[in-house]
């Protein structure tokens, strides 16, 4: 090889050398850009929080949005739910795109519902409103109310009627869910809603379920109850219901009483736990006052008020054994952390307030309360129910802020607040829900403004309300235009889907959360709130309501709970757009939030006091001696069998939104009634057959299902089918405090439908 | 054929690194493995192979 | 017999390394003269050795990786094993942890996509990772970017006799193939919370230093406070 060659060599080498590493530092980096670029990110462009649409529960949810729409949903792992939500909410995508939405306002012109403009209906509305006023007074005219409109549209209604217009004809569907609850807090604790928070889960040893399908009902607080049992086997779940639902399927102990008896197991548990000395003699001693009703009395009263509920006295007319009812009680008195939770099936009776006192009474007799895992809390049915109606008052007999209108002194304050002469409030309580509709028929109301609700399917003893609302001129402002109620309207008002609004939610646990506008209305539907601020002012009542957006009022409104022992003056727009919602008390804004209520931490108890009942004068809770009265709905031979009615896990309320939803309304399938195939045999009915369910109410048909889940002598219906109107039967009578009708318990007698059947 | 040293010095590295990656799988070791070890051998076995064509069209064998 | 494969791979390794190495030395040991000798040992030496190496550490990188304990090298992932391995933990990956669901390879267990039988993007999702942690060019708490894939949670749970009984699964089965409902939207948080694992945060320092201390009680309000305070907004 020459010196040359040699050269050129080392050259090349050199060249090849460099190019080498050049090649691999490029073949690295890139190999590095591939795999950025590769990433199967999904289809979302820009995730936004906000909470789920139907439940009380209020689960924070991620919303991932791409050209606009929804197109994922997750649970929010840093909201309280800790990213659990459930069938429903996973498919609120569908929701928002969903079929069949109002566009246009609509007035029923020879029986027909005629488009028309946001003017010339709002006019209509504001001149037969006005004309109702002007001649049969301010108690001619309501509103029909919601627990899923949001607090500053419930809050602006309410204000409008009661300050504004001068009646407490303000109710709603809340009155049929969450009265009883909100009754019982107030008489036990002074002030209504729970003293506890979902975060108490992860503290019990001891779950007492009443009244209650969690597992189909609010899925997420069934999961983290599961979580809880999962990491500390020994954890005990008790349920008591007349059905064997899923949830009570999960149950360690599971107590099937009779429809209507259950205050009698209650009784009989304090019963056992006084005589064994189950009872926290330090607790009793220095935050309870016994009260039988009428007066206060003292603790050998209420023993002795117990002797007629010994376990062996009520066993029979519960249908079950004493022994059971002792060994929940030890449960109940003896776990480290007891902590009951309830729904309809405690809160829809004639004596739900009772129930509910005598809950809270077990846990405050055992000092199973104000300890992380040891509390009363009492589930929500819808998504705002809390905050919405009982926090901002839009009830008939109360007023923002656990005030009472039949209290002087809360009118006088309200009036000051708002700003308004003294006196403009009533003093008279409006109507509540079955009362009002029943003023509807007897044309009382002629006129009521109804929103975001479907009382033509929800109602008791629905045959008579629907008569009743088609007397009155009904207003209805929904989001879909097939309601059972928008037939019955004579205006009907497209209104925003949520989501298509900002407003706040206050969900089971007394957190308020913020739900932005994420998107616009379809056609000319408006939110609930503009279509009420523009009614306010159609009326004359721009001066009362002064604000133009929900930003604005909720301003006036957490300024004003100042004023009170709610006080969440410190939750701001600007925080709730931050944090993941915020339990009131919260006076100010570097609180933190209240998780439990009634001891340290909540700003309203003194400092050096372990536990302070604040909502009372004293500051001592109160334990109401509260006898079993059996219902009216009473077996008979004509009526034999026992009515229930519930939901099923893949629909909410009346079906409205749910029902609309091709995953939802193929996993429930349609309305049914379900029966034991005890039951089933005596009534020689097989699945599929058509059975004729009558009460003193009415009767009505619908296809059987065999379930062993269900209990002999009971038959459960869903409502969410509007094709299988099961209040059409249910009774109407109610709790005579709360006013909340006894969906769950009605007499019924039932047979096999043919064709040919004929009555003789 | 001509020189092979920019190809046995790339192998030796891709192999020492394979090795030492073998025994010691640390973060590190595993990121030199892919992102390096992988193009040095490529690259050689590449520029091998080519040198191969190239000896061979020289001979006229291809 | 070799109780581990990893073993297995590392003698292989040096057998073939040592072969590899002794070739390349004789090749350079001819001073970069290409004679006849060198094109018989170039083609080993330079190809098939190094290809059976480049496989070996590709198994390897298979292999080892599937290894709890190769998790946490990497130590923006202690969070997560640290919570796994605490027994007092209700996450989904700390709750099959302590039932022994998943007996080994825990957090391959759950991120098989990765894995041999994996996608292709995924396993280059996994490289990503791997040089974001070398560069630093990663912030704490780190996100999964993209979905998680149901196939992971079905590939054991689909056909159990808990999956079908549970009748609302049942509609759902074309959301949970095309990934639309994730199961962890009903099954919960996999691992500690974004806030948890962020820098700063009262628990972060828990799930740094190792299990036994990571506790998901409310802590401290006032901190938790001052934390969510410092959030930037979104």
């Amino acid at each position: 090889m020459s010196r040359k060659e040699a050269k050129n060599l080392q050259r090349r080498e050199f060249i090849k050398l460099s190019t080498g590493a050049i090649a691999v530092t490029g073949m690295a980096l890139s190999g590095w850009g591939v795999t950025e670029l590769i990433v199967d990110e999904g289809p979302v462009e820009s995730w936004h929080k906000s909470v789920c649409r139907y439940c009380g529960t209020g689960c924070g949810v991620k919303l991932g949005l791409t050209k606009g729409k929804v197109v994922r949903v997750k649970g929010d792992t840093a909201a309280h739910n800790k990213g659990v939500i459930c069938i429903k909410g996973s498919t609120l995508a569908d929701l928002t795109q969903l079929e069949g939405r109002l566009t246009v306002p609509k007035i029923r012109t020879e029986g027909r519902l005629v488009e028309t403009t946001w003017e010339a209906a709002m006019d209509l509305i504001a001149s037969k409103f006005k004309e109702n006023i002007e001649l049969y007074g301010p108690d001619s005219v309501a509103f029909y109310g919601s627990g899923q409109l949001y607090i500053e549209e419930s809050y602006t209604a309410n204000k409008l009627f009661k300050a504004g217009i001068g009646t407490n004809n303000v109710d709603g569907n809340p009155r049929l869910c969450m009265a009883s609850a909100a009754v019982g807090y107030t008489q036990t604790f002074g002030k209504d809603e729970p003293p506890g928070a979902y975060a108490d889960i992860d503290h019990a040893d001891c779950f007492f379920l009443m009244g209650a399908n969690m597992y189909e009902c609010h899925p997420p607080l069934w999961e983290r109850m599961m979580i809880r049992k999962k990491s500390h086997p020994q954890t005990k779940i008790i349920v008591v219901d007349p059905r064997k639902t899923k949830t009570a399927e999960h149950s360690d102990i599971f107590l099937p009483v009779y429809p209507g008896t259950d205050l009698l197991l209650l009784n009989a548990m304090a019963y056992v736990i006084v005589k064994e000395g189950w009872y926290n003699k330090t607790f009793v001693k220095e935050h309870i006052n016994f009260h039988n009703g009428q007066r206060e009395v003292d603790f050998a009263t209420y023993i002795r008020f117990l002797e007629d509920y010994a376990p062996e006295k009520v066993a029979r007319k519960l249908g079950i054994p004493p022994r059971q009812i002792e060994e929940v009680a030890h449960w109940f008195a003896t776990s480290q952390a007891t902590m009951s939770m309830w729904t309809m099936g405690v809160n829809q009776r004639t004596q739900g307030v009772f129930l509910n006192n005598t809950l809270n009474s077990l846990h405050l007799i055992t000092g199973q309360i104000c300890r992380p895992g040891a509390t009363p809390l009492s589930l929500t049915g819808q998504s705002n129910a809390c905050g919405g109606v009982r926090d901002t008052g839009s009830l008939s007999h109360i007023l923002p802020h656990g005030r009472m209108v039949a209290n002087a002194h809360h009118r006088q304050e309200m009036e000051q607040l708002w700003g308004v002469p003294a006196g403009s409030i009533s003093p008279k309580p409006g109507y509540d829900a079955v009362n009002l509709f029943k003023a509807m028929g007897e044309e009382k109301v002629k006129a009521a403004l109804v929103m975001c609700t479907n009382p033509a399917q929800s109602m008791p003893n629905l045959a008579e309300a629907k008569k009743a609302m088609e007397k009155c001129f009904l207003v209805v402002a929904d989001v879909f235009e097939d309601t059972e109620t928008t037939k019955l309207a004579d205006v009907v008002l497209p209104a925003a889907l949520y989501l298509e609004k900002e407003g706040v939610y206050g969900q089971s646990e007394r957190r308020y959360q913020l739900i932005e506008k994420l998107m616009d209305p379809p056609g000319q539907a408006r939110s609930d709130f503009d279509i009420l601020v523009d009614f306010a002012k159609r009326l004359g009542y721009g001066n009362l309501i002064q604000y133009s957006t929900p930003a604005e009022c909720w301003e006036e409104y957490r300024n004003l709970s100042a004023a009170s022992k709610y006080n969440f003056k410190g939750i701001t727009r600007e925080r709730l757009q931050k944090e993941r919602g915020i339990q009131w008390p919260c006076p100010d804004e570097n609180h933190p939030g209240t998780v439990r209520r009634y001891i340290q931490g909540d700003p309203f108890v003194q400092e050096g006091r372990e536990i302070q009942f604040y909502g009372k004068p004293d500051h001592r809770a109160v334990v109401f001696l509260r006898p079993y009265i059996p219902t009216q709905q009473q077996l008979s031979e004509e009526f034999p069998y026992y009515l229930t009615t519930g939901r099923v896990v893949e629909q909410w309320h009346t079906g409205t939104m749910t029902d609309k939803i091709p995953a939802l309304s193929e996993g429930s399938g349609r309305g049914v009634f379900v029966l034991h195939p005890s039951d089933a045999k005596k009534l020689q009915v097989a699945e599929e057959d058509l059975l004729e369910v009558s009460s003193q109410y009415g009767s009505m048909k619908g296809k059987v299902k065999i379930s062993e889940n269900e209990t002999p002598g009971v038959i459960f219906a869903a409502f969410f089918d509007n094709k299988f109107l099961i209040n059409l039967i249910v009774a109407d009578n109610y709790d005579p405090v709360s006013k909340e009708p006894e969906y769950k318990v009605t007499a019924v007698s039932a047979k096999k439908y043919t064709e040919f059947s004929t009555e003789i | 054929m001509r020189s092979l040293k920019t190809e046995l010095i790339f192998i030796l590295l891709g192999v020492l690194i394979s090795i030492v990656y073998i025994f010691y799988p640390t973060p590190f070791m595993m990121t030199l493995f892919v992102f390096v070890a992988h193009p040095l051998f490529i690259f050689a076995m590449i520029s091998f192979l080519l040198e191969v064509k190239k000896d061979l069209k020289d001979k006229e064998v291809l | 017999m070799f109780t581990e494969t990893v073993q297995l791979v590392q003698v292989l390794g040096v057998v073939l390394v040592v072969a590899d190495l002794i070739l390349l030395l004789a090749i350079a040991l001819k001073g970069g003269k290409v004679n006849t000798v060198v094109k018989r040992l170039a083609f080993p030496a330079l190809i098939v050795l190094p290809i059976l190496i480049a496989f070996l550490g590709n198994y390897h990188v298979f292999e080892t990786s599937k290894k709890v304990k190769a998790c946490m090298q990497c130590h923006v992932m202690k969070p997560f094993a640290n919570d796994m391995l605490n027994d007092t933990s209700t996450t989904l990956a700390a709750r099959h942890y302590q039932h022994n669901w998943i007996p080994k390879d825990q957090c391959y267990g759950c991120h098989k996509d990765y894995g041999l039988n994996g996608t292709l993007k995924a396993k280059l999702d996994g490289y990503r990772h791997l040089m974001r942690y070398i560069t630093r060019t990663y912030v704490e708490p780190i996100q999964y970017r993209g979905e998680f894939q149901n196939a992971n949670c079905l590939s054991c749970h689909q056909q159990t006799k808990a999956f079908e009984s549970v009748e609302m699964h049942r509609p759902l089965s074309s959301q949970f193939a095309d990934n639309s409902i994730s199961c962890m939207n009903c099954h919960g948080r996999a691992h500690p919370s974004r806030q948890f694992r962020t820098p700063g945060h009262p628990h972060y320092k828990d799930l740094m230093s190792g299990p036994a201390s990571s506790q998901h009680s409310e802590g401290n309000t006032e901190e938790l406070k001052k934390f969510v305070e410092s959030l930037p907004n979104n």
